[in-house]
């Protein structure tokens, strides 16, 4: 069980998204996007949709705060979108996908370079995360679907960087310690 | 021997029929827009911007066939086994993706083009939807839902909406034709300061603004391509049902040869189309124009001409509510907040205020639907987006204006 400092401090969790007026249509749809964390997936491969299931029940669960949200994109491709215009920061893809989105290769070179990170690993499955989610989020994230008891082991030597807080959870270090956002 | 040559002869008869078999016989010309590729990005004859510099796809005659090839509002991936979990990740930066435009010879800035609607000829598929943040009733359904339809010429059914069959009364959600010079510069002054005063207002965007090299990023106007959410006087997103097969929509034209455009299609919609979308589908539109010279000083915005069209609509049995501007003390919905009107929260009671009855009147029609016909909540806002409409009662009898929501109960019928 998540101590309740840790669900308080979802209170800046739910509203995760950074600004990102310039790149949509709607302010109301960057208000629901930033009360919810979503996490990403794609119908190509409904695998990633059925891990992004299962993360936001245990992401609910022990942070209800959070307000976690499926997004189903039709491709990989339209994550890259939606992660290189800030309007989602978290998602789950193979780690194949998840490199070639970082490197701004083969189908995603229309999107460019991604600063990826990862935050747990799902046998050839990642859940991904921009870099510039904030560490402590990270770290909250990480407890959360750790206590869930759903993420494998995370090896640390793949191409795909953990991200800070991820890091920082699985080394053992407090919420408290992490810098302020 | 007689009966033979009889034969013979009915043998040649047959024969000659067949030489003049209707299948054969033509007299259109057709100027036809073909869809290319999966999405608009990928198709030259598609864009979600109006500007007049957008080039022309095709040119017609007045009096051609024009068939358009048209693509769903969203420019979607979304397909009938879709979940609300696909609405979240749409990019609303993509709407809506416009078939054309057509340059109509002979027409010129302050003729009026007539345009009347022959046929539509929908896809197999449609949703609705309620996306976040958008709809009437935006601050009360908050999360996204969709509804998968099944369609055809006669009726849309769905599994998300049981017991539920919607007639076929297709229209176009937008049509029109491409601004000049002149009115981009003024529409985007009068949206900016909209805007400014904290009203809902749409700048250029040029992030997924089609055709790229006029109105994307690096695009030669890309500051001044106008988004296509709002209607105009150039027509686009009016989304009025009324704008039926047969009838005949006037364009005042801002530019030589008027850059007829279509996209949008609704296969059936309320007046007011509450929830944010109508059943959405992409469809064959075929149009014919007439150019009327010089109207355009008196047809300043769009009209429509018809006929029986605005009767066959007409619900053969209803219910409805009737709708006052009242609301609940500490409220302010959504229409109202950029009011700066510190007496608003406190008033349960607005004056002369048709939004607010609209309003009442779609929260009381919800409410029966629910109670009466067993749907959700989410089910009852999606089914008065498609088969309830919106109706002005009166005003005049001050404060208590009144909109109507009327239901189309024929859609239960079994």
């Amino acid at each position: 069980m998540i101590s309740r400092r840790l669900t308080l401090g979802l209170l800046a969790a739910g509203a995760m998204a950074p600004a990102a007026f310039s790149h949509t249509l709607y302010p109301q749809w960057v208000a629901y996007r930033r009360k919810h964390l979503l996490v990403g997936c794609h119908r190509e491969d409904n695998e990633t949709f059925r891990l992004a299931e299962m993360l936001v029940d245990e992401i609910n669960h022990a942070l209800p705060k959070a307000k976690a949200r499926a997004a189903r994109a039709p491709r990989a491709e339209r994550l890259a979108s939606l992660i290189g215009t800030d309007q989602m920061e978290v998602a789950v893809m193979t780690r194949a996908e998840a490199v070639e989105m970082r490197d701004g290769a083969g189908s995603f070179a229309p999107y460019g370079k991604i600063a990826l990170t990862r935050l747990a690993d799902f046998g050839p499955y990642v859940l991904a995360a921009d870099a510039g989610f904030p560490i402590r989020h990270a770290w909250m994230v990480t407890t959360a679907i750790h206590s869930g008891g759903v993420v494998q082991d995370i090896p640390k030597a793949v191409a795909l960087p953990l991200h800070p807080g991820a890091e920082a959870q699985i080394a053992g270090i407090a919420l408290d310690d992490l810098p302020e956002p | 021997m007689m009966k033979r040559a009889i034969l013979a002869g009915v043998g040649l008869v047959f024969s000659t029929t067949a030489l003049a078999d209707t299948t054969d016989q033509k007299w259109m010309t057709k100027v036809e827009v073909l869809k290319q590729g999966d999405h608009c990005v990928d198709d030259p004859n598609c864009f979600n911007r109006y500007h007049p510099a957008i080039p022309p796809v095709a040119t017609a005659k007045p009096g051609d066939m024009i068939i358009m090839h048209s693509r769903d509002a969203l420019d979607s991936d979304l397909t009938l086994d879709s979940v609300a979990a696909d609405v979240t990740a749409v990019d609303l930066n993509l709407v809506h993706p416009m078939t054309g435009p057509v340059h109509i010879e002979g027409a010129k800035r302050g003729d009026v083009l007539a345009v009347t609607l022959i046929d539509i000829v929908p896809d197999e598929y449609g949703y609705t939807v309620i996306a976040p943040g958008f709809g009437f009733l935006r601050d009360i359904f908050t999360e996204p839902y969709v509804v998968n339809w099944r369609l055809t010429r006669t009726h849309a059914e769905s599994d998300g909406m049981p017991g539920v069959k919607v007639p076929f009364e297709a229209f176009l959600g937008s049509v029109g034709v491409l601004p000049g010079e002149p009115e981009v510069t003024a529409w985007k002054a009068r949206e900016a300061a909209l805007g400014a005063a904290g009203g809902v207002a749409l700048p250029p965007q040029p992030v997924g603004a089609l055709p790229t090299a006029v109105c994307g990023p690096d695009g030669s106007h890309a500051a001044d391509c106008l988004r296509t959410i709002p209607p105009r006087e150039n027509g686009g997103n009016m989304d009025v049902q009324q704008m039926q097969i047969g009838t005949t929509m006037l364009f005042p034209c801002f530019i030589d040869g008027c850059g007829l455009f279509v996209g949008d299609v609704h296969y059936a919609q309320g007046d007011g189309e509450v929830g944010g979308t109508a059943i959405e589908t992409g469809a064959v539109v075929t149009m014919v124009t007439e150019i009327r010279p010089g109207e355009g000083e008196f047809v300043t915005s769009p009209a429509v001409e018809g006929g029986v069209q605005i009767r066959n609509m007409e619900p053969t049995s209803f219910y409805q509510t009737v709708g006052l501007p009242l609301k609940k003390a500490g409220e302010v919905p959504p229409s109202h907040s950029y009011l700066d009107a510190a007496e608003l929260p406190d008033l349960t009671n607005l004056s002369e205020d048709l939004t607010l009855a609209a309003r009442d009147a779609l929260l009381k029609m919800i409410a029966y639907i629910q109670r009466e016909h067993g749907l959700t909540a989410e089910q009852a806002y999606i089914l008065s987006s498609v088969a309830v409409d919106l109706r002005v009662g009166q005003v005049v009898d001050v404060p208590n204006y009144v909109v109507t929501a009327v239901l189309n109960e024929g859609v239960f019928a079994p």
